[in-house]
Formats: structure tokens, C-alpha cells, sequence
């Protein structure tokens, strides 16, 4: 009995361990530079594949172990140099949320090239022969690679601690994570220690990659799964704070692999994200971050919004024109026989519905949801059992996915709307995540089966009068509209009815109130708006319509299951939003358009086609900030009589006339 | 003054994005003197310490340190050559120890060999020698006030611009404050101190500016500034 507790406790601090060195790396790097850095776990798993290479593919095996814990380590460092150097370093100054979208960007980019590098299995890193087998500790046997893990990682953790506390760099790097400019007024070129920061952090990832992967197996979207607790032990910690990574990450280990696996496996992967949400409420800050980490501006700065762009009336236009030409699609592929653009518009109005709701909190009071597949996933999954387990009409359905999504979105925005900036990133990430690992554990939502519509009846009308769209027909020349024709119709209704209600919100005086809480929230606080209450309804607003979103979602694919709910699509649709230009209600449907567009041009040419699609985001961050809309501005001192060039970065006067999503 | 000025500010423009501040501002700080820049709330006394140490940079004008143009220097720049400014919420690391806060300095500062070490900074302030190994955000406001002076020191600084050093202190520590920059001046530092208070002003410049709206409107001797009564009236509100 004794022997398991403390092979268990073992295996938590071996876990642990890997968690410290992730998110040390993390934290410094966003104390210092500010930087959320979503590739983080790419990066340690890039380092695992490096080793891959140096030990399984040169033939020589476990005897280039050590070899290969030297060298991926520092080309992966290398590599973090550079990755500052040429895609962080232009966006410094800029809103933070850039450096997660950019950084979201690299994580697609250095993904696939994983995939194409290595292809889609799994290996497990030989280890050298001394670290095979079991030795005694305690009176216990105990694994040596386990044992070297724990040995080796705190060796590390601990030079990194001596080499912020005693030396030169270090102290200069503490002191630019708690306050930037004052650095470079006592005459230090603080800026220079960012790639020095950003490198040692990735080769410090790749570290931790490379020793997880000699205990489990690396495996191409390794970095996805580590990349969540890593961050969860960042906050937990407090952002910037070393000491909070050593901690949070022990503490998340022992927690995960000690506690809950082998003795309530249920709550595994749930725990600590309520643990998360817990300490963010009780300490904002982390457990060991303070105020002052944080009065580098990075509250104020996460806020974003888009330069003014064509003339109301000509985007009124355009935006008529837009919804006739949508309205076509399904005419248009009847006519080709060709019903696949009619499913993919289908998916397309969803994401951009999905979207919209996203950009009314996000680009319109400063909010930025990191959770919102949350809201994504619990209409979709409203919709599903309200048609099992409720009603048979879709509408009813719809509204339980509405009605369910705001009532979440209003306890989430109670509870976190308190935390600002980055931590509410973070605690409504917490959020999706938990719901997320619900689903798989729930068996009323069929856990990771997910549930299927198939076989089930259900009808588009209310109390009884309706039909099926399956039964419904309409003759537009040779061409049949029903099935999903006519869904696609539903759900342009309801994206176009959508856009219009919240951009009525939006010019309204609540609208006013949340544009005045996004250009300066104290000011509004002033004013005597209560900003809290304004942001929480508009957050619940969002909440609704992504709920519509999912719900939708869910019957265009007869089909549920907890991928509503990950992070990735969160990370996506905040793609999508900024992609297209965000507090504008009409840039984030653009966005979509692009986005899926894009995916689907590339997949003809690619089966990569995330690397493509990354590459470009990445390209989009960094000269086109402000979106597709802000195209035509642009392009607009070189036509004939417009003014001189304006470059894509620089701040446009906002023209308030033309705002308010027209 | 006879021999060039140690800092001269000539027809100096400046501002936040639209918003201009600094109209044609000219100024000059001789060595070893103890020049005083007083105004209201707005006047534009901060951005013109901004303005010289380069966290701001003047739409036009210049700005020469010992004959040398540093306009278009930035703050780690001007470091180098000798200027410190001392922002008025003294800006102290508070997570690091004042030994700490005060080694930074030393690694940013200005290459200059008179520069003061670290330990002698320390015996220059009793209270910060004692407090070497607490966090800088134990101090009180006045000890935070001495660590920032003692940092520009110990950067090597020869002109110190002190932003409201008394403000927020209390009565008895505002002398303190008064005592140190009376000091630093006998060690040969210059001085340009900007203070909303006049009387700090008038009992420690040698000579004082008046800034009102962005722009001087009057200069003299601490004893000239003192008679008169409708200037410090009209521009300050004071009836001493």
C-alpha cells in the first residue's frame, strides 16, 4: 500500500516536473515580454522530434539519448530566437492579443510541419541502457528513468533559478517584468534580452518535450495537451512569477497524477481547472504574482478595435448585394448538381454567426473570451438532447440552446467579468475546458461518442405545426430547394437577423455604453455607468448568439460530440474575428468566409493545409492587423485622387460616424 | 552664464499625438547649478523632463548636453551621457531589493569613472543601507525617494532631473528630501527640479522657470521670483 502512495506520488512529481519547466518558460516570457505564447507546447514537442531524430532515425538509439537532451534543446532555442526575432519582435507595442493569435498562428504552422516531417505516429524515445531499469529508493523499486526525470528537470529548474536570482541577465529580466520603461530610463537596452528571454524559454521546453517523450510517447498533437495545464499552472502561479511555476506545476502534477487518476479518475482533468477558477477569483493575481507584474498596461492593452473603413452607405450596399448573392448558393449548386457548396455555406454562416457573437463582446468591449467554444458547445449540445429528450420541434430546441447559453454566459460573466484582461482570457479558457472534459465524463452527453441526430424526428414549426425540411420542397426553375438547401436558408435567416439585432444593440445607448467601456473604461466607470453590470449583459448577449451558433452547428451535422467544445475552437473563431477586422459585426463574417475559403482552396493542392493557412495568419498579424476590411482603406491613396499612403499599422483616427457595425 | 550651459534647451515643441504641449520652449541648466521648473497642474513640466531624457521625442526644437545634440536620443541613450531622471512616482522595483535595484543601475548607467558605486551609495543613505536586503516595495515614500536619487548616482548621472521629488510626503520628510538635493548639489550634481511646490523651489534653485501652458513666461533668480508677488500670483496662486 505504502509502496503505491509513493510510486504514485513518484509519478506526480515526475509529471510535475515537466509542467515546471513548460511553464517557467511560459511565465518569464509573458512577465518580461508580455507575450501569451500559445506555441509553447509546439515547441517542446518539436524538441521531442528533434530527439526523435537524433536517437531512432540516425540508427544509433538510446546510447544518443544524452546527445540528443543537449543538442534539440539549443536548436529549438535557436529556433525560439529566431521566431522572436522575425514575427514577435514586430508586433511589440501592439495589443497582446495579436501575440496569441500570432502565436495560435505558429502553433498551426509548426503542427503540420510535425505531421509532414514525421508523419502521424507515436514514438517512444529509446533511453539509454542505465535508464531502463528500476532502482531502489525508500525500500522501494522505483523506475531510473522516472528518477532521472525528476533529477534532471530540477537540476534545471534549478539553474534557471540561479540564473535569474544571480546573475547580470537575471536580475535585468525581473526587473523588465515588473516595469519595462523604467529599465531602459536607468540605460539598459531591455528590448535586446527578449530573444535571450524567448529562447531559453523554448530550449527549456524542448527539454521538457524531450524527457516526457523518453516516459510516454511523442506524438504529433502532444503539444496540444500540454499546452492547457501549462497555462493553467502559469495563472495559477501567477503570470511572470517563476516561483509560481515551480509550484503550480508540482502542485498540478502531484494533483493530477498522485490524487485524482488512480483515486477518482472521474474528476481527472476537471479539478484543476475548477482549482484554476477557484484562485483566480480568491487572488486574481495568481498565487504568487503581484499587482505591480501587472501594471505594464497589460489589462488596458487587450482591448482592440479596427480603423474606419468605407462609407456607411456604400457597405450598406455592399452588404445587401452580399446577402442576395448568399441567398443564390443553393440555387446556384442546384443548377451544377452540385450540392457540397451547400453544406460548406451552411458551415461557413454558422462559423460566421459563431463569430459575430464573439466580436460583439471581444471587439466591442475589450473582452477577450479564450472559452467560447464553451457557448459553441453547450447550444450544440442543447439542441441535441432538447430533439432527444424534449421536444421535437427545432425551434423550441434552438431557444432552450439560446436560453441555456445566455444562463451559462451570465454565471461565467458574474463570476469572471471581475478579473480583467488577461486572467479573464484565461478563466473563461478555464471554463471550456471544464465543460469540455464533462462531456467526455457525463454519459447523458455519450462522452467521447458524442450523440447523433440520426433516426431521430423532428420538425421545423412550433406545438405540433410544422415539417420536417426533408418534406418540404420548393421548385425554383429545374432547380429543388429541400433538405439541406433549406436549412442553408435557416441559417442565413439567422445569421442576417443576427447581424441586424446587434448592431440595433450596438447603436442604442447600451451599444454607446460599451464602445465608450472599450475606448476608456474609466471614464465610463465616471460617467457613473456601472461597467460590470454593462459588460457581464454583454458578454450574455454574446453568449446567446454563439449558443444559437452551436445549436445550429449541431443540425447541420446531425451530430455532437465534446470538439465542439476544445480550445482549438475558440483559437479559431478568434481567427476568424481578426482575420476579418473585429468591432465591426460584419469583418468576423468576412473572416469566416476567408477562413474557410482558404481551407478549402488549400485542400485541393495540400493535405497540409494548416501550414499554408498559419503562414498567412502569421502574415496577417504582422502587416494586417486590422483585417480584411481594412483592405479598401488602404488600397484607397492609390486610387485616383485619394490621399497619401497610410501604412497598415499606424493608428487611424476612428471616424464615429461610421461605426456601430453598419 | 559666461561658459556654455551644461543643458540647453532651444525652441523645444513637443506633445502626446495630437495634442501639443511644449510651445517653443527654451531653457538652459548651468553646470553645477540647481535650476528650479515651476508651474500648475497641466503646465507641462513633466513632458519637458520627457522631452530631455527622450521618453519623449520634440517635434522640433533641440535639446544639446555638453555641446552634444541628444534630441533625437532615446531614454537608454541619454543615460549614457550623463542625464537621469528621477519620474515622480519614483518607479522603484518593488520586488527587487533595494541592493538589487540599485545594481541595475549600475549595469545601465553611463560609462563615466566618477559614477558611484553600489556600497557607496549605500553609506551615502543611512536608511537604505539598512534596508539593502528588503524589497523595494517595503520602503516608505521617502526612502523610495532616496533610492531613486541614489540610482541616478549610481548611473553615473551629472544632471539628476527630479520630477515632484516632495510630493505625496509628508512635512518632515519633504525636508529630508530638501536636505539630499542640497547635498547632491555640493557634490557637484546638477540639478533641474521640477515642483508644483514654490517654496521647496525658491529655498533650493538657484534659478527658477516659470512654465504656464506649455510655455515659459518667466525666468529669474530665486530672489527676484520671491519679490515678486503678482508673477507668483498670477501663475502660481501664491500670496507668500
Amino acid at each position: 500500500m505504502l509502496g503505491t502512495i509513493f510510486q504514485q506520488l513518484l509519478d506526480g512529481i515526475t509529471v510535475g516536473i515537466v509542467y515546471v519547466l513548460l511553464a517557467a518558460g511560459l511565465s518569464v516570457i509573458f512577465g518580461v515580454m508580455n507575450v501569451i505564447n500559445f506555441a509553447h507546447g509546439e515547441l517542446a514537442v518539436l524538441g521531442a522530434y528533434f530527439a526523435v531524430a537524433i536517437t531512432i532515425q540516425t540508427g544509433i538509439g538510446g546510447n544518443a539519448f544524452v546527445v540528443a537532451l543537449v543538442i534539440a534543446p539549443l536548436l529549438v532555442g535557436v529556433l525560439g530566437v529566431a521566431l522572436e526575432r522575425y514575427t514577435v519582435q514586430p508586433l511589440y507595442g501592439r495589443n497582446p492579443l495579436y501575440h496569441i493569435l500570432l502565436t495560435f498562428g505558429l502553433v498551426l504552422v509548426i503542427n503540420d510541419l510535425i505531421y509532414l516531417v514525421w508523419g502521424t505516429g507515436s514514438f517512444r524515445l529509446p533511453r539509454p541502457g542505465v535508464l531502463t531499469g528500476t532502482v531502489g529508493a525508500f525500500g522501494f523499486g522505483v523506475s531510473a528513468y522516472n528518477l532521472f526525470m525528476i533529477v534532471s528537470g530540477g537540476l534545471m529548474a534549478l539553474a534557471v533559478w540561479a540564473l535569474l536570482e544571480y546573475t547580470r541577465y537575471g536580475l535585468i529580466i525581473r526587473a523588465g517584468s515588473q516595469d519595462r520603461q523604467m529599465v531602459r530610463n536607468l540605460g539598459i537596452e531591455i528590448d535586446r534580452y527578449y530573444s535571450l528571454v524567448f529562447g531559453v524559454g523554448a530550449g527549456l521546453a524542448a527539454f521538457a518535450g524531450i524527457i516526457l517523450a523518453g516516459n510516454q510517447q511523442a506524438h504529433p498533437d502532444l503539444g496540444m495537451s500540454i499546452i492547457i495545464p501549462a497555462f493553467v499552472i502559469v495563472v495559477l502561479g501567477g503570470l511572470g512569477s517563476f516561483k509560481g511555476a515551480v509550484v503550480g506545476g508540482l502542485l498540478v502534477g502531484i494533483l493530477q497524477e498522485s490524487i485524482l487518476r488512480p483515486w477518482v479518475p472521474w474528476l481527472e482533468g476537471m479539478v484543476i481547472f475548477v482549482l484554476m477558477i477557484g484562485i483566480l477569483l480568491i487572488r486574481p493575481h495568481g498565487l504568487f504574482g503581484t499587482e505591480h507584474a501587472e501594471e505594464g498596461g497589460t489589462e488596458r492593452l487587450l482591448a482592440g478595435r479596427t480603423g474606419s473603413l468605407l462609407e456607411r452607405e456604400t457597405r450598406f450596399k455592399l452588404g445587401l448585394v452580399m446577402i442576395g448573392v448568399l441567398a443564390l448558393v443553393p440555387i446556384v449548386a442546384g443548377l451544377l448538381g452540385n450540392l457540397f457548396w451547400v453544406t460548406f455555406g451552411s458551415r461557413v454562416l454558422i462559423w460566421a454567426l459563431f463569430a459575430l457573437s464573439l466580436d460583439f463582446v471581444m471587439g466591442y468591449t475589450g473582452l477577450v473570451s479564450l472559452g467560447h467554444a464553451l457557448f459553441l458547445g453547450l447550444g450544440a449540445y442543447a439542441v441535441v438532447l432538447g430533439l432527444i429528450h424534449v421536444t421535437s420541434s427545432v425551434f423550441v430546441a434552438l431557444a432552450l440552446a439560446i436560453a441555456l447559453s445566455a444562463a451559462i454566459a451570465w454565471i461565467v460573466g458574474f463570476l469572471s467579468i471581475r478579473v480583467a484582461g488577461v486572467y479573464f482570457a484565461m478563466i473563461t479558457l478555464a471554463f471550456a475546458e471544464l465543460y469540455y472534459n464533462l462531456l467526455y465524463r457525463l454519459e447523458i452527453t455519450g462522452g467521447s461518442e458524442g450523440l447523433g441526430l440520426l433516426g431521430q424526428d423532428y420538425y421545423y414549426g412550433l406545438a405540433g405545426i410544422g415539417a420536417s425540411l426533408d418534406d418540404i420542397a420548393f421548385f425554383v426553375g429545374p432547380v429543388v430547394l429541400t433538405g439541406h438547401s433549406l436549412f442553408y436558408y435557416v441559417v442565413l435567416g439567422a445569421l442576417v437577423a443576427s447581424y441586424f439585432v446587434t448592431r440595433r444593440m450596438l447603436q442604442s445607448p447600451f451599444g454607446s455604453v460599451l464602445k465608450s467601456i472599450r475606448e476608456n473604461e474609466e471614464r465610463a466607470t465616471f460617467l457613473g455607468y456601472r461597467t460590470v453590470v454593462y459588460k457581464r449583459r454583454a458578454f450574455v448577449v454574446s453568449g446567446a448568439f454563439a449558443g444559437l451558433a452551436g445549436g445550429l452547428f449541431a443540425l447541420n451535422n446531425a451530430f455532437v460530440s465534446p470538439s465542439a467544445a476544445e480550445w482549438l475552437k475558440s483559437g479559431e473563431v478568434i481567427v476568424m474575428v481578426i482575420l476579418g477586422g473585429m468591432g465591426t459585426l460584419y469583418g468576423p463574417i468576412i473572416g469566416a468566409g476567408a477562413f474557410f475559403g482558404l481551407e478549402q482552396l488549400l485542400t485541393h493542392y495540400t493535405g497540409r493545409w494548416r501550414l499554408v493557412l498559419g503562414t498567412i495568419f502569421v502574415l496577417f498579424v504582422i502587416f494586417l492587423p486590422r483585417g480584411l476590411v481594412s483592405v479598401p482603406t488602404l488600397l484607397a491613396p492609390y486610387l485616383p485622387g485619394g490621399p497619401g499612403p497610410t501604412s497598415a499599422t499606424e493608428q487611424l483616427p476612428e471616424d464615429s460616424s461610421t461605426e456601430g457595425g453598419d | 552664464m559666461s561658459t556654455d550651459p551644461l543643458l540647453d534647451l532651444e525652441n523645444v515643441d513637443a506633445g502626446y499625438g495630437e495634442t501639443q504641449v511644449l510651445r517653443d520652449l527654451s531653457l538652459s541648466v548651468g553646470e553645477g547649478e540647481v535650476v528650479s521648473l515651476v508651474g500648475r497642474n497641466g503646465a507641462g513640466k513633466t513632458t519637458t523632463l520627457r522631452s530631455i531624457v527622450g521618453i519623449l521625442t520634440p517635434t522640433s526644437g533641440t535639446v544639446t548636453y555638453r555641446g552634444t545634440d541628444v534630441t533625437n536620443l532615446d531614454a537608454t541613450e541619454t543615460v549614457q551621457h550623463g542625464l537621469a531622471l528621477v519620474p515622480e512616482e519614483r518607479q522603484i522595483f518593488p520586488e527587487l531589493t533595494v541592493k538589487e535595484n540599485l545594481e541595475l543601475a549600475d549595469y545601465g548607467g553611463s560609462p563615466d569613472v566618477d559614477s558611484l558605486s553600489v556600497g557607496e551609495a549605500l553609506e551615502m543613505f543611512e536608511n537604505l543601507k539598512q534596508r539593502a536586503p528588503n524589497p523595494g516595495s517595503s520602503l516608505s515614500g521617502g526612502e523610495q525617494q532616496m533610492l531613486a536619487i541614489a540610482r541616478a548616482l549610481v548611473g553615473g548621472a551629472d544632471l539628476i532631473l527630479l520630477d515632484e521629488p516632495t510630493e505625496g510626503l509628508a512635512p518632515y520628510i519633504v525636508r529630508d528630501v530638501m536636505d539630499i538635493v542640497e547635498d547632491l548639489n555640493d557634490r557637484g550634481i546638477t540639478v533641474l527640479l521640477v515642483e508644483q511646490n514654490v517654496h521647496v523651489c525658491l529655498e533650493l534653485a538657484d534659478r527658477n522657470y516659470l512654465l504656464n501652458q506649455g510655455e515659459i513666461v518667466y525666468e529669474g533668480t530665486s530672489a527676484d521670483l520671491e519679490e515678486d508677488k503678482e508673477i507668483l500670483d498670477r501663475y502660481l496662486g501664491v500670496t507668500t
